[in-house]
Formats: C-alpha cells, sequence, structure tokens
C-alpha cells in the first residue's frame, strides 16, 4: 500500500472497529490488525449494553456490515504487530499473522462436531469447552473456522482423527496443521493504538475467593452466562450445581481503587453491575441482588439506568466493601463479609453466589507498544498521542459509547498524519 | 445515629494523632475493609473505620472517649489489608497513646514522657534520684570491699536496704496512685461521651472487672489475633514474667524484709539478703525473669524483622521497651555478674537497674505502661455497658427459600 | 430497464445434496426465463469467480444472481464493477434449518430463486444524487469543545467558520482559573488550557471565527447549508419566545396523538415560525458550508428549586459556578459582608428525587467540589471545606486527584445527605444525615457551594435555528439529549450533517470534550466527503441510491414529510413534499408512509417488493401448505434469521423473508398484494422500540407497529381475520426465539380456512 494514504489500526475491539471504519468512511486506506481469530474482541463477549439493556452484536452486526462493503479497509485476524519504525507521517510496521490451520468457505459445516479434541473456551473465559476446529462464534467476522493445531496434534493417535480429517475434506474443509505463521512489512502514515483491556485477575484477590469457591465468578463471566449463545445458553445458574440463583452478591471494586491491585477506578464496573442486576431479575423474577460498594459511580447520563435499577424493590444497595469471601462446603452458598456502614454493623451474609466487579487493566500495561518513543502513566495507560494514538480503554477506563467516541477522535488524528503526504 | 450532633473539627487534635505515629490517616476513604479484616472487632458498630472518620475529622472528643481503641491489640491485619495505606493499626495505637497522655494525672508527666524532646528529662529524673539516694544518704560510688568467708558482693553497704524499701515503696505507691486516678479521669471520659451508652443498664463495676481479667489474665481476646501467634505468645510470657517479678518482689519485700525491720530495727541484713537460695521464692523471680526476657526479645526482634505486621514502632513505643527492658535486663546483668564475682561491675548495673526500676514505677502511669491499666479499664468499661464484643456463630442472613425457577434457559 | 442476468447456484455448502439442483436450474431457465445459468460447487474460488467474469464480459451480464450462502458473507469476494449483484440464501435460510431433500425445502429454495430473480429485473438505473457541494464546516460555540472541533477539523485542511455568541473565544473554560484535564500526573489542577487553544485557533489560517454573533439561520442540507450569521442582539429573543411557543403546542400535541385522541386543529402546532431570510434588513454575512458541529455548550442549573438549600434565600448560598468566577476574579469571600471565608460546605447530594435530571448527575460534580477545596485551602492555610456527597465520582485516574485530596488535614470528607441549610449566629448551618460518622452532623460554615447540574444550550437558546419544516430545532431523545442511539451512534442527531459535541450532547470533563469534538469533527468531515459522491451517510455509509417522487400522483398528505425521522422534507407553496436528498439516510421510511406509493429508490421500491411477494408460489388449498411472508428489518432481525440457520434450528418451511431496509419501511399495499395473493398470513418483525429502542433510524420499527393499528380496514375489505397478521419485536441475540415465534404462529394460520383468494 506504499504510497497511498494509509493507517494502521492495531486491535480488533470496538474502539479498533470504529477507528478503522470511521477512517475508511472518510476516505482513507486502513489496514485493521486483530490478535484473535475473530473481530468484537470483549464486547463480543457481551450479553447487553448498558445503559439502553441493547445486544452489542446489533451494533457489530452493523460495523461488520460497514467492513464487508468498505473496498478501503483490509482485516488481518490472528495477527500481531511485530514492529513499528519510523515517525509521525511515515512509519513502517511488521505483521505476523498466524495461521488458521483450517481452510474451508465460510464456516460451512457442522462437520467440526466430530472433531476428536477439545480446549478450553476462551470466548467463554473457559467456563466450558469448545471443539479444537470452531467457528468462534455464530457472528464471528470473518466468518471462518479456526483450529487450535497443538490441540489437534496432540489427538493425531487417536484414530478418530484421520477419519474427522477426511469427513472435513468431504465438506470442503482443509486441515492444515503444519501452516506456518507469515510476516510482512507495511508502511503507513499513521497508528492508532487500540489494544484495549483484560478483566483484572481475580485469583489475585485472595480473600475474595475466585477459584476457591464454586459460586464466585467474575463481572466478564456473568455476562457469558446471561448471553444466550453462552455456557448455559443464557441460564444464570450456579457453577457448582446448575440451580437457579435466587440472591446474588455483587462485590464492587474487586481490585479497582486498591493500592495492592489496581490503584485506578476502571470507571464501569458499578454500571456494569447495577446492569447484571437486570440480568439476574429478567432471569428469575424471584431473585434478590445486593450490591456491595464504596462509592456507585454512575455518572453524566447513566445517573437514568441507576435510578431506574435502584427502584427495583429487589435490587439493595449497601455501602461497604466486602472484604472476605468463603463457602459453605455442604451447600456450596458463599458467605461475604463487609460492614453495613450507614448502619455501623458488620455483615456475614449467606448468598448462592457472588459475582466479583474486577476492574479493567490495560493490555499495554503488560504488552507495550514494539515502537520508540511511546509513553505511559503510571498505570500503564497510553499518554503519547504524537503519530501513535491511543483508542479506547489504551487511554482510561471508559464505557463502550465512549469508546466509540473516542476511536472516531483517533481517526480524525490519524487523518491528520495522512494530510499533505 | 439518633440525636443530632454539631461538629467542629480539632485540626490540633489531628495534627497530634500524625504526630504520634497515624501519619496516613488521612489516606483513608471509608471502605470498611478494616473493620471486617479485624477479627476481634464486634459486630455492631466495629472498629477501626469509625475511628479512622472521627480522627481525620479531628473529633477529639469521640475519639478520646472510645474504649474500643483499647480492644485492639494491634494485629494490623487492617493495615496490611487496606487499599489506601492509612494505616488504621497505627491510628488506633496513637489515639491509646493519646489516651494515657490525656488521662494522665498529674498531666504535665503524661507530656513529660510523650515528648521525644523531653527524652533527657525524662530519663534524667530517676537517674538523679538514684544518685542522690547514693551521694547523699550513702557513700556515693565507693565499693564496699568484699569480706574474707563472706560474699563478695554487700549491696547493702552499697545503698542501704532500709532506703531501698523506703524509697522504692514510695514511688511504686506514686505510680499506682496516679495511675488510679488517671484511670478514674479515663472511666469519667468514656462515661461522658457515650452518654447513650452510659445511661442504659449498667453492670457493676467489679463483676465487669472480674470478667475482664478473666478475659485478660489467659489473653483470650489477643490470641483471636491469629495473625501473629508468635505476638501472642511472647506477650504472654512477659505479661506473666512481669507478674512472677512481682510477686517475688512483693513476698520478698512486705512479707521477709519489712516484718524484719520492724522487729528487729534498721540494722543488720535482712534473711532475704543471706544469698540465693536462701528464700525459695526467689527461683521464682528468677524463672519469671526469663520468661519476661524471652517475651521482650521476640517483640523486639519483631518490631525489625517483620514491621508490616508489628506495625509502625513510634517514640513511645521505644521509650517504653528501653525502660521495662532495661530493668529487666540489667536485673538479670546484675544478678550474673554478682555470681561472676565482678565485684565492681556489679555495683555499677545493681545502680542502672535501680534507676530503671525507678522509672518504670515512676511512669507506670505515663508510659506505654499504662496499656496494662486502661486496657483493663476500657474493657470492663465495655462490659459494664453491655457492649457486644463476641461473634455470631453463623451467618446473621439466611437466604429465602429456593424456588425452582425455570427460567428462559435454552 | 430490461437486465441480462446471470444465475450462479453453490452446490457445496451441502447445498448440493440437500436440495434438487435441477428442478432449480430448471425453475431459473424455464420460469424466470433466465437462459444463462449454472450450477457448480463454491463459487467463492478464485477460479469459478474467473467464470462469472467471463460470463459478465462475453454475455454482457449487467446482473449476477448467486445462490449460496447467506450474504452476510462474501460481500467483498462477489463484488463486481458496475454488474448489479443479487444473493440468495439457500444456506443458512434453506438447508441449514429445513430437512434436506423434502418436497417443502425444495420449495422454500426455488420461491427465493423466484423473489431473487424478480428482485434483480426491478434494479432500476439511475444515476447517484449529485450536485456542486461545498466541504467547509460550520462550528457553532467557542468553548473548548467548539474550539477543539474547528482546530482540529482544520487541522485535517478543511475551511472552518466558527461562530461563538460572546466577544471572545473561550466559553466556560476561559472563565476558570484552574482545572483538571485528565492528562498525567493527574494528581494536579492545572491553568486553563483556552488561552493556548484561542491561539491555535487564530493562528489557523483556514478557520474564520465570528465572535459576538450567532446563526440567524440554517437552510439548505449536507453539502449545500446556507448558514446567516448575525450580530448578537435583542434579536434572539422574539425569535427564541416564537419558537418556545410552537414547541410546546407540537409536543402537547405529539402527546395526544400518542394516546390516540384526534388533535383538533387549533390545538395542532402547525408551520415552524418562519424565519425570514429573504429580507434581511440587518447587518449579517452569509456563508455555505457541507456541515454542521454544535459545541454550544452548557448552563448551570438553577438550584432555586431546593429550598430547604437556602439558595436565593441566603446570599451565602452560592453555586459552584459562582464560586469559581469569584476565584477567578482574585479572592473567596462572603457575598453577603464581603469577610474572608474560613469554612466552606461543598453540597453535592441533596434530598431529591431529581426532578430534573441534570441536576448532580453531572459527571465532574464532586472533580469540581474537590478542585475548590482547594483553591480554599491554597488562599486559607487554616480553611476548613466540608464535601457531602451520596458517591464519590473520580472515575478512571481522577481516582488519583480524590486520593491527593484527602491527604489535605483541611479537608473534611463524608457521604451524606444534605437535609437543610440554616442561618444561624455561627453562620450558616448544614444540616447532613446518613453520614459516615455514624450520626446525624451540623456543621457551621462562613459558605455553602452547591453543585449544579450542567444542562445543554440549544433547544431553549435559538442556537440552530433550522428553516426545515419538521421545525428549528434538533430533536431530544428521551433523555433530554440531542444525539440520537447514543451508543452505537454517539455523533448522529436527527439532522443529518448536524453533530453535536461537548457538554451540548452531555455533561463532560476538559478531556471528554475534547475527545468528543475530535470525533464530532471526523463525522463532519465524512459527511461532507460522502455527500459530495453523492453518498449516504452512517449507517448506510456509500448507499447511492436515493428517494425520488413521482410528484404529479401526490396527494399533499404530508405524511411522509412528517414521518420522516430526519426531517429531509420540506414543502412546496403547493402543499408538495420538497425532498432535500442529501439530508436523507436512505430508510425508506417515507417510502413506507406514501399511501400512493410514488416514493422510490433505485435499488429498493414498492413494486419490486410487490413483485417479490407475487412471485412466491402459492399452493392450492388442498395442498395443505400454507405460505407466510414475513416482513423482516435487515439491520437486526433478519442476520437473527441467519444465526438461527449456523445454529441449524429447524423452524416451519412455509415462511418467505423478504428483508426491508427499516420496519418503518413496510408500505400497507404490500400486506394487501399479500393476502390478495393467497397468502395465509404476513408478519413484521423489526427491531425494539421505546425509550431505549434500537432502531437504527430512530423509530422506524414504532411507525410500523402504529401503521399495522390502521390495517383492519383493508382486511376487512378483503373479509379476512386480524389475526393473519402478526408484529413482533426480536433482537439479533434472540435467535434462539425464532422457530417458536414462526412455528407459532403457523399454528395460530392453522386454526383458520386457507386464504380464500388462493390462486386468484
Amino acid at each position: 500500500m506504499a504510497g497511498e494514504k494509509t493507517i494502521l489500526v492495531v486491535g480488533g475491539g470496538i474502539a479498533g472497529i470504529t477507528a478503522a471504519l470511521e477512517a475508511a468512511e472518510a476516505g482513507s486506506k486502513v489496514i485493521l490488525v486483530e490478535k484473535l481469530p475473530y473481530l468484537g474482541g470483549r464486547v463480543a463477549r457481551l450479553h447487553k449494553y448498558f445503559p439502553k439493556l441493547c445486544p452489542p452484536t446489533c451494533g457489530l452486526e452493523i460495523n461488520f456490515k460497514r467492513i464487508r462493503n468498505n473496498p478501503d479497509l483490509t482485516v488481518y485476524t490472528l495477527a500481531e504487530v511485530e514492529t513499528i519504525t519510523g515517525g509521525p507521517g511515515a512509519y513502517t510496521a511488521t505483521i505476523k499473522v498466524n495461521p488458521r490451520h483450517v481452510l474451508d468457505h465460510a464456516a460451512t459445516s457442522k462437520c467440526v462436531e466430530d472433531c476428536p479434541a477439545e480446549i478450553p473456551n476462551d470466548f467463554n473465559y473457559n467456563m466450558d469447552k469448545c471443539k479444537a476446529v470452531r467457528l468462534p462464534y455464530e457472528m464471528a467476522y470473518p466468518m471462518a473456522l479456526v483450529a487450535d493445531a497443538q490441540a489437534l496434534g496432540k489427538a493425531k493417535a487417536n484414530p478418530a482423527f484421520s477419519a474427522f480429517v477426511e469427513a472435513c475434506a468431504g465438506k470442503g474443509i482443509t486441515i492444515d496443521l503444519e501452516a506456518k505463521p507469515e510476516s510482512f512489512q507495511v508502511t503507513v502514515n499513521s497508528v492508532v493504538w487500540a489494544t484495549g483491556w483484560k478483566p483484572y485477575d481475580a485469583t489475585k484477590l485472595e480473600t475474595l475467593g475466585f477459584g476457591k469457591c464454586a459460586n464466585v465468578i467474575t463481572n466478564v463471566m456473568m455476562e457469558r452466562l446471561a448471553a444466550s449463545n453462552g455456557p448455559t445458553c443464557g441460564a444464570i445458574v450456579r457453577p457448582s450445581d446448575g440451580k437457579p440463583v435466587n440472591n446474588v452478591a455483587f462485590v464492587q471494586c474487586a481490585g479497582s481503587r486498591d493500592r495492592n491491585h489496581l490503584p485506578y477506578c476502571s470507571s464501569i464496573c458499578c454500571l456494569a453491575s447495577l446492569k447484571h442486576a437486570t440480568y439476574l431479575r429478567d432471569y428469575n423474577p424471584d431473585a434478590q441482588a445486593t450490591i456491595f460498594y464504596i462509592d456507585l459511580r454512575a455518572y453524566g447520563r447513566f445517573e437514568f439506568f441507576f435510578d431506574k435499577v435502584k427502584a427495583d424493590d429487589r435490587v439493595s444497595l449497601v455501602k461497604g466493601k466486602i472484604v472476605n469471601i468463603t463457602e459453605d462446603p455442604t451447600t456450596k452458598d458463599v458467605i461475604v463479609e463487609g460492614e453495613d456502614i450507614l448502619t455501623g454493623s458488620r455483615i456475614r451474609s449467606t448468598f448462592d453466589m457472588a459475582v466479583l466487579a474486577t476492574g479493567m487493566e490495560p493490555t499495554t500495561r503488560t504488552e507495550q507498544v514494539p515502537a520508540q518513543g511511546v509513553s505511559y502513566d503510571e498505570f500503564g495507560f497510553l499518554v503519547s498521542d504524537n503519530g501513535i494514538h491511543p483508542a479506547g480503554v489504551s487511554r482510561r477506563p471508559m464505557d463502550v459509547g465512549t469508546c466509540m467516541q473516542d476511536a472516531t477522535g483517533a481517526a480524525l488524528k490519524a487523518l491528520q498524519d495522512t494530510v499533505g503526504r | 445515629m439518633a440525636n443530632q450532633v454539631v461538629v467542629e473539627p480539632d485540626l490540633q487534635f489531628t495534627q497530634d494523632l500524625i504526630a504520634a505515629g497515624a501519619g496516613d490517616l488521612k489516606k483513608c476513604f471509608q471502605c470498611a475493609t478494616c473493620s471486617v479484616a479485624c477479627r476481634i472487632a464486634p459486630d455492631n458498630n466495629p472498629y477501626p473505620r469509625k475511628e479512622m472518620i472521627w480522627a481525620q475529622w479531628g473529633l477529639k472528643d469521640r475519639l478520646m472517649g472510645d474504649p474500643d481503641v483499647w480492644l485492639c491489640h494491634q494485629c494490623n491485619d487492617c493495615s496490611t489489608q487496606c487499599p489506601r495505606g492509612a494505616y488504621p493499626g497505627e491510628v488506633l495505637k496513637a489515639a491509646r497513646k493519646m489516651h494515657i497522655q490525656e488521662s494522665a494525672w498529674p498531666s504535665f508527666l503524661g507530656k513529660l514522657v510523650g515528648e521525644p524532646a523531653l527524652f533527657v528529662l525524662a530519663i534524667g529524673i530517676p537517674v538523679v534520684l538514684v544518685l542522690l539516694l547514693l551521694f547523699g544518704l550513702n557513700n556515693g560510688l565507693r565499693f564496699p570491699a568484699p569480706k574474707p568467708g563472706e560474699y563478695l558482693v554487700h549491696y547493702g553497704e552499697f545503698i542501704k536496704y532500709l532506703h531501698i524499701q523506703i524509697f522504692f515503696t514510695a514511688a511504686l505507691a506514686f505510680g499506682v496512685i496516679s495511675l488510679l486516678i488517671s484511670l478514674k479521669n479515663y472511666w469519667n471520659k468514656l462515661d461522658a461521651a457515650n452518654p447513650a451508652l452510659a445511661g442504659g443498664p449498667r453492670k457493676g463495676f467489679v463483676p465487669s472487672l472480674i470478667e475482664t481479667l478473666a478475659d485478660i489474665l489467659p489473653h483470650t481476646t489477643f490470641k483471636d489475633c491469629e495473625a501473629n501467634n508468635i505476638r501472642y505468645s511472647a506477650h504472654l510470657l512477659t505479661f506473666w514474667g512481669m507478674i512472677g517479678l512481682a510477686i517475688t518482689t512483693a513476698i520478698v519485700a512486705g512479707i521477709v524484709d519489712i516484718p524484719h525491720y520492724i522487729l528487729r530495727g534498721p540494722e543488720g541484713i535482712p534473711p532475704s539478703r543471706s544469698g540465693p537460695g536462701a528464700i525459695p521464692i526467689k527461683l521464682l523471680g528468677n524463672v519469671s525473669a526469663v520468661a519476661f526476657l524471652i517475651g521482650m526479645v521476640i517483640m523486639i526482634v519483631r518490631r525489625f524483622t517483620n514491621p508490616e505486621q508489628a506495625g509502625k514502632s513510634a517514640y513511645f513505643d521505644w521509650f517504653f521497651l528501653f525502660v521495662i527492658f532495661g530493668a529487666g535486663v540489667t536485673g538479670m546483668a546484675t544478678e550474673l555478674v554478682r555470681f561472676g564475682g565482678a565485684i565492681s561491675g556489679a555495683y555499677v548495673l545493681y545502680m542502672i537497674h535501680l534507676m530503671f526500676v525507678l522509672s518504670l514505677f515512676l511512669y507506670l502511669p505515663f508510659s506505654k505502661f499504662a496499656h496494662i491499666g486502661y486496657r483493663t479499664v476500657a474493657i470492663a468499661w465495655g462490659k459494664s455497658v453491655g457492649r457486644n464484643m463476641t461473634l455470631p456463630a453463623k451467618p446473621n442472613y439466611v437466604p429465602a427459600p429456593k424456588a425452582d425457577t425455570a427460567g428462559e434457559a435454552g | 430497464m430490461d437486465h441480462k442476468l446471470g444465475v450462479y447456484i453453490d452446490t457445496g455448502h451441502g447445498i448440493g445434496q440437500a436440495l434438487d439442483v435441477e428442478a432449480l436450474m430448471t425453475v431459473v431457465k424455464k420460469e424466470m426465463k433466465v437462459p444463462l445459468c449454472r450450477a457448480d460447487s463454491y463459487w467463492d474460488e478464485p477460479e469459478k469467480l474467473a467464470i462469472i467474469r467471463n460470463d459478465i464480459k462475453n454475455e454482457e451480464l449487467t446482473a449476477v444472481v448467486i445462490a449460496g450462502p447467506s450474504s452476510r458473507v462474501y460481500q467483498d469476494v462477489f463484488r463486481f464493477e458496475g454488474i448489479i449483484t443479487e444473493r440468495v440464501n439457500l444456506r443458512e435460510q434453506v438447508i441449514w434449518c429445513q430437512p434436506a431433500n423434502h418436497e417443502d425445502t425444495q420449495m422454500l429454495a426455488e420461491d427465493y430463486l423466484r423473489m431473487g430473480i424478480t428482485k434483480t429485473k426491478k434494479y432500476e438505473d439511475r444515476a447517484p444524487f449529485m450536485e456542486e457541494t461545498d466541504k467547509s464546516i460550520l462550528v457553532i460555540g467557542g468553548g473548548i469543545s467548539g474550539m477543539t472541533a474547528a482546530f482540529e477539523a482544520s487541522k485535517a485542511g478543511y475551511q472552518i467558520y466558527l461562530v461563538e455568541k460572546a466577544p471572545e473565544l473561550g466559553g466556560w473554560t476561559g472563565k476558570f482559573s484552574k482545572v483538571f484535564t485528565g492528562k498525567p500526573p493527574y494528581d494536579q489542577i492545572v491553568d486553563s488550557p483556552a488561552k493556548e487553544k484561542i491561539a491555535a485557533v487564530n493562528g489557523a489560517a483556514n478557520i474564520k471565527v465570528f465572535t459576538g454573533s450567532r446563526v440567524y439561520a440554517i437552510s439548505g442540507a449536507p453539502g449545500m447549508f446556507d448558514v446567516i450569521i448575525r450580530p448578537e442582539g435583542e434579536w434572539t429573543t422574539p425569535m427564541n419566545e416564537a419558537q418556545q411557543h410552537w414547541l410546546g403546542k407540537k409536543l402537547a400535541q405529539n402527546a395526544m396523538e400518542a394516546q390516540g385522541i384526534d388533535v383538533k386543529e387549533e390545538d395542532r402546532a402547525g408551520q415552524p415560525p418562519k424565519i425570514d431570510t429573504e429580507t434581511l434588513d440587518f447587518p449579517y454575512e452569509k456563508i455555505r458550508v457541507g456541515s454542521v458541529i454544535i459545541a454550544a455548550g452548557w448552563k448551570a442549573e438553577d438550584p432555586g428549586k431546593y429550598e430547604n438549600l437556602g439558595y436565593g434565600k441566603y446570599p451565602d448560598v452560592i453555586t459552584n459556578v459562582q464560586l469559581e468566577e469569584m476565584v477567578a476574579a482574585g479572592k473567596i469571600a462572603r457575598p453577603s459582608d464581603g469577610k474572608p471565608v474560613n469554612s466552606v460546605a461543598f453540597i453535592d447530594a441533596v434530598q431529591s428525587d431529581s426532578a430534573n435530571p441534570f441536576l448532580y448527575s453531572s459527571t465532574v460534580a464532586c472533580m469540581v467540589a474537590l478542585k475548590q477545596a482547594q483553591y480554599l485551602r491554597k488562599s486559607n492555610a487554616q480553611g476548613k471545606a466540608y464535601l457531602f456527597y451520596e458517591n464519590m465520582r473520580t472515575p478512571g485516574q481522577y481516582e488519583k486527584y480524590y486520593q491527593t485530596l484527602q491527604d489535605d488535614p483541611g479537608i473534611f470528607l463524608s457521604k451524606g445527605t444534605v437535609k437543610g441549610v440554616s442561618n444561624g449566629s455561627a453562620g450558616l448551618g448544614v444540616e447532613v444525615k446518613d453520614t459516615l460518622l455514624g450520626e446525624e452532623i451540623k456543621v457551621n460554615v462562613d459558605l455553602v457551594v452547591l453543585s449544579t447540574g450542567m444542562v445543554p444550550v440549544l433547544n431553549d437558546e435559538s442556537v440552530v435555528n433550522l428553516t426545515y419544516r419538521q421545525g428549528p430545532f434538533l430533536p431530544q431523545n428521551p433523555y433530554g439529549q440531542y444525539d440520537s442511539h447514543f451508543i452505537c451512534f454517539p455523533y448522529e442527531t436527527q439532522r443529518t450533517g448536524i453533530f453535536a459535541a461537548g457538554c451540548a450532547r452531555q455533561p463532560q470533563d476538559i478531556q471528554g470534550c475534547e475527545l468528543d469534538a475530535t470525533g464530532a469533527a471526523l463525522k463532519a468531515i465524512q459527511c461532507v466527503e460522502l455527500v459530495a459522491q453523492g453518498k449516504a451517510v452512517h449507517p448506510r455509509a456509500g448507499d447511492q441510491s436515493y428517494p425520488e417522487l413521482f410528484i404529479t400522483r401526490c396527494t399533499q398528505c404530508k405524511r411522509c414529510t412528517e414521518e420522516c425521522p430526519f426531517g429531509m422534507y420540506d414543502e412546496k407553496p403547493d402543499g408538495t413534499p420538497l425532498p432535500n436528498p442529501t439530508r436523507c439516510r436512505r430508510c425508506a421510511i417515507c417510502m413506507g408512509s406514501c399511501p400512493e406509493r410514488i416514493i422510490s429508490f433505485r435499488d429498493h421500491h414498492v413494486d419490486m417488493i410487490g413483485s417479490m411477494v407475487k412471485s412466491v408460489n402459492v399452493p392450492d388449498a388442498e395442498d395443505e401448505k400454507p405460505r407466510v411472508i414475513v416482513f423482516i428489518c435487515e439491520n437486526d432481525a433478519f442476520p437473527s434469521i441467519d444465526m438461527a440457520g449456523i445454529n441449524r434450528m429447524q423452524y416451519s418451511p412455509f415462511v418467505r423473508f423478504i428483508p426491508l431496509r427499516c420496519l418503518g419501511n413496510i408500505n400497507m399495499v404490500w400486506i394487501a398484494d399479500s393476502l390478495s395473493k393467497g397468502i395465509d398470513g404476513v408478519m413484521l418483525i423489526g427491531c425494539k422500540y421505546g425509550d431505549d429502542y434500537q432502531c437504527h433510524f430512530v423509530k422506524g420499527s414504532e411507525l410500523a407497529t402504529y401503521r399495522m393499528s390502521k390495517i383492519s380496514e383493508t382486511l376487512q375489505r378483503l373479509a379476512l381475520e386480524p389475526e393473519r397478521i402478526e408484529v413482533h419485536q426480536l433482537t439479533l441475540n434472540e435467535y434462539h426465539k425464532v422457530p417458536e415465534l414462526i412455528n407459532k404462529f403457523i399454528e395460530t394460520l392453522s386454526g383458520f380456512e386457507p386464504n380464500p383468494y388462493k390462486g386468484w
């Protein structure tokens, strides 16, 4: 693409997709690079957006449609940016594309059902397993299968394996475990960095029982539980015994606003938990949601949503951080401990399930931009805004709507780098 | 929650707390992690969250009249888990220091002990007194020559036993009396600061005290601070060592020596001075001393090796440790040296020992030593007003019966 | 026009095994009279594509129909320059949701081929809407957002006109002495960035600034807006009064109509107050721009209605804005007696069932209170600042600033609900309950500062002054803001080419405003670029079709003018609609609204859909094979049918889906067409509507539902049961409900006699 006015967007989450599309629709060439085999990032794994409680699939669909319709936009999935050299207006980036290990015609066949190897389903935060040859999810873009070469390699010995490979071939699907990654270089005028975030590792919160108590899950897992394409097909039930949950504790600031974990506020967890309360109440009208918080942060127009949820008499808000979570060994109920600050009494309550509102950790905190002269703040968020432009949660914790605004702005910043060059 | 109070923050008080070692108190953002992290805080109005905001707001009366600060045994779980690094443990410790100073009688002595600047003066007083005793009523630093056939060291000829008896009994009496007066002040403060509780049905002082002792003597509550059992054992050793020593001294002085003087007049050597084992009770003294020292050493070492758990050590801590540990060590050393036969060394150590012991007695109500009294009184007060301090055995919330809701799975 | 078609049936994907391909080809060749029809596997493969390209060249095809997988895949592969490409979905919507080699499955596939080919034949060859357009951009408002939008857009090389009513640029940001910028280090407040911004804007060659001016009128359409800029003055007052009066009537009318009350003529709002753009007897400047960014900012909400806070009653109870002005003026003193202030209570939480949603919902209230507490402490070492809040809201990295301010010994923070403020000897007494101190408290202070909300300045100040038939305003969403779907389309207002940015959109901090304005600038640029190529903007970006009217048949019913969510139509003196194509979002709602069926797009018109319906093969009654047409929104509901297929969900083979641009696109005549042809039932599936609507076009599915409520008379004419028509809302992630939805309807229909019009 040398010579043309091109923008490289790294990260295929909602911020990256938006930045790429907005720039492309404003008339510049765009290369979008995503590490996973599909676009959509974290948003693809959400059940609903607050405050409208509409499904992200709707927004993703229109964006995927825009991508398909736009010849100026090139998408690479399973791809990573290895190095970026040069400066504003003229960068050279090395992109490494990892193989899908399977060739087919738009996820054409269900024969993958017979795949002899299974792997933990990362899309569902490993709450279930999936076939080693799979379509990541119904709406995946690109609509193409992807194979886990490692898992399949292990299964080779299994007689079922060759049968499976044949069956696939018959359905126009070629499994190729030998395929190697390919690297190539592109010259671009500007870079938008939108590698987003990951949920803070809840196992680091020793006293909150994640990984120790069967019925302690995180907020992102709650999204999958509620999602109709999730591990339980939308049934909000207990991991331990699959029983419907009748009272759930939502534990705010699980890691956020804590010098021992994430010192900053993740901005969205309060609203997410309010949203989760609505999931629970919609699924089970008898259910009771209790949200334990330090400060309930619903800002700007989200206060409407806050008021709406607050009005539900089966959603109660308790000011006071949850400090310990233990498990009742017989019932597998979770016992949470905290202080109800306004009444000044210690709480030791039993719930069917506890949801930890884990915070957002910027990906750039651990995986930095492979380029010189990029600066970060003390928390690992991207600061530099010269030639390499942060978009979305790479800049600061923010909700989806704000991500889209920010990404649109980043697109203009990038566009400026292409002007007069 | 009920009645409304007019609040006027006392910035000076906050400053004092900070000076007393609560440097991070303003960092607290009231998440209540501390109140829950604490293994021994009661379920109703647990500490230290409420103490934290009182401290931030400089609400002196509230904090100075708060018995809860004495329920804390400073395991520092609150401090290690605090998401903001506000160190509630230190804040309560600082509050305890303030309690001692605020109720001290006579109050200037409270200041004297609390002020790092006045260290020399504070230590100087007992030193000078002992020296006066030596040079004024005895022969100063002239060590008696060893008498053939007898023990090499004759403390009695260095300082007359009678002097010691009178002098130290007086000092101890002063300490005890002013401690009692201070504690009485404190008790009144508690009543004044908690009218609601104080006004309610009360248990008598004595029964409350007995309950309290039943808890304190075996360190029952302290034991619940599992976080650092070693400290619990150490303190238990020191505590009982202390008591052992006290008993020894009391018996030796009260039952043996003093009657001796009364019967035989001031001259002569009381039986207790007839060397080791002359009266068996002294064995207890030795055992206690050993226990005492071991405990002390453990606690001091922890302060250096594990500051996060042991908490920050302020001047007030060091002063007390210095005096009490000094007394212990010198006492032990004196005895050993004496049998070791280093004559002059023994006399010098003996003198220093006396100085330490005197400090201990005089400053009993003003140094951290006073916690022995304040903690007892605070807990007793709590019991007398029926402050609940027991943790319920089972969860205080029972989930609604599980209706089988099918929902829209599928 | 007549198209030369080529039809390509994909036998891959298992289609060959599940369907009788020969029979399909017969349908194409014999029945549909398309000589060129090929069947082969995987047309997406390069060598297969070559075959199609050859046909296009050799056979001079003008259109190709590819029958295979859903149009959701290979959109990029099956792209032939200048050739109409239609896709028939035999995969997701036929073989994946129906039993293989079944008669009904075969019929389904054949019908979809018929419909697809019919549709393709109906494409009309019309040029896109191309007119002389202008690419410059108007920015209204010279505050931080307006200046940022102007500057950033100018940096991308566009001509900008910036209009500010005040004598200088700067807005609120210019009035604040210190601000928090959201940039590291986060523990400090810094000097206002206004000065540099102003310098940058004035320094930019391609920005023309009009200070002390307002927009008098905006007429025209994206790419060709005519803007009249007039010096600020008294003239705004009468204009605003007239507009407010009209708006009041309009809202009342809407409310009545919503309740189904038919509104009397005198209660109708009628034409909006006219803005005279002919006789301009005052100094003015006229400019032409391609798009508009509205950054009119905010004004402080009036806390007067909270009597218990004593605002207006006690001079020493002020708003945070007043304090900000005080500080800018030099010193913090008591308004009552000018004495220095030693203690301040900042109140962010009052007992209130927040009647005005903006009050206390401001994103920045807590940050401002902390900042102003710091003002006091900096100016008075002995000063005491009390902050009472419901929740301390310092999101993201701002937590750091909160943390830093906590360390100040003179700042006292507590959650608490302020019961009231009273005036006593000790100054103002503030009574607070539910505090962290465990009891109700009262503090005596010299000054009380209320956190006021930020109300967007827009409709109530005649900022936009559009000369549109639908009125001078930007329509507000149910939340009182001016954007449409604020999650997925954060910038789209209901007026194409006009974008709201900064606090005019929602309360934001300075960083928020800057980011927001930059984004709005991009959308404005996008808009001018797309309209210059005769293309639609988001969400149908790139669509070159546009509505054309066969005006001679118009009956002046005004439905199109009123129902267009984007105010695309103005009105000619004779009452007929005057389309402004560049305002159009191509949702075709107007096409559905027109009873005379005179509105059409080149690739989407009433006849096209009607013919598709008619092309469906309806078996005789005795075959007991009912037929159902499902008109479905292509944006959200239609893909969910694919999802069902991908999950191999089976449902009745009797339904035929016809996607529409938006359910609001539904025209009653299609229902009549269906029923009169013997179709047994008609189903409408659109997206969720209401306050939290998902419609890409704001109110399409709502309109459809409304129209259906008026269908009864059609049915009576045909003597058919009303149950034969159902309207549903379906979101994309509810695909698991599809089989139930469809099978239920088929079941309902089985309760009736077959449609008597079969075989007519």
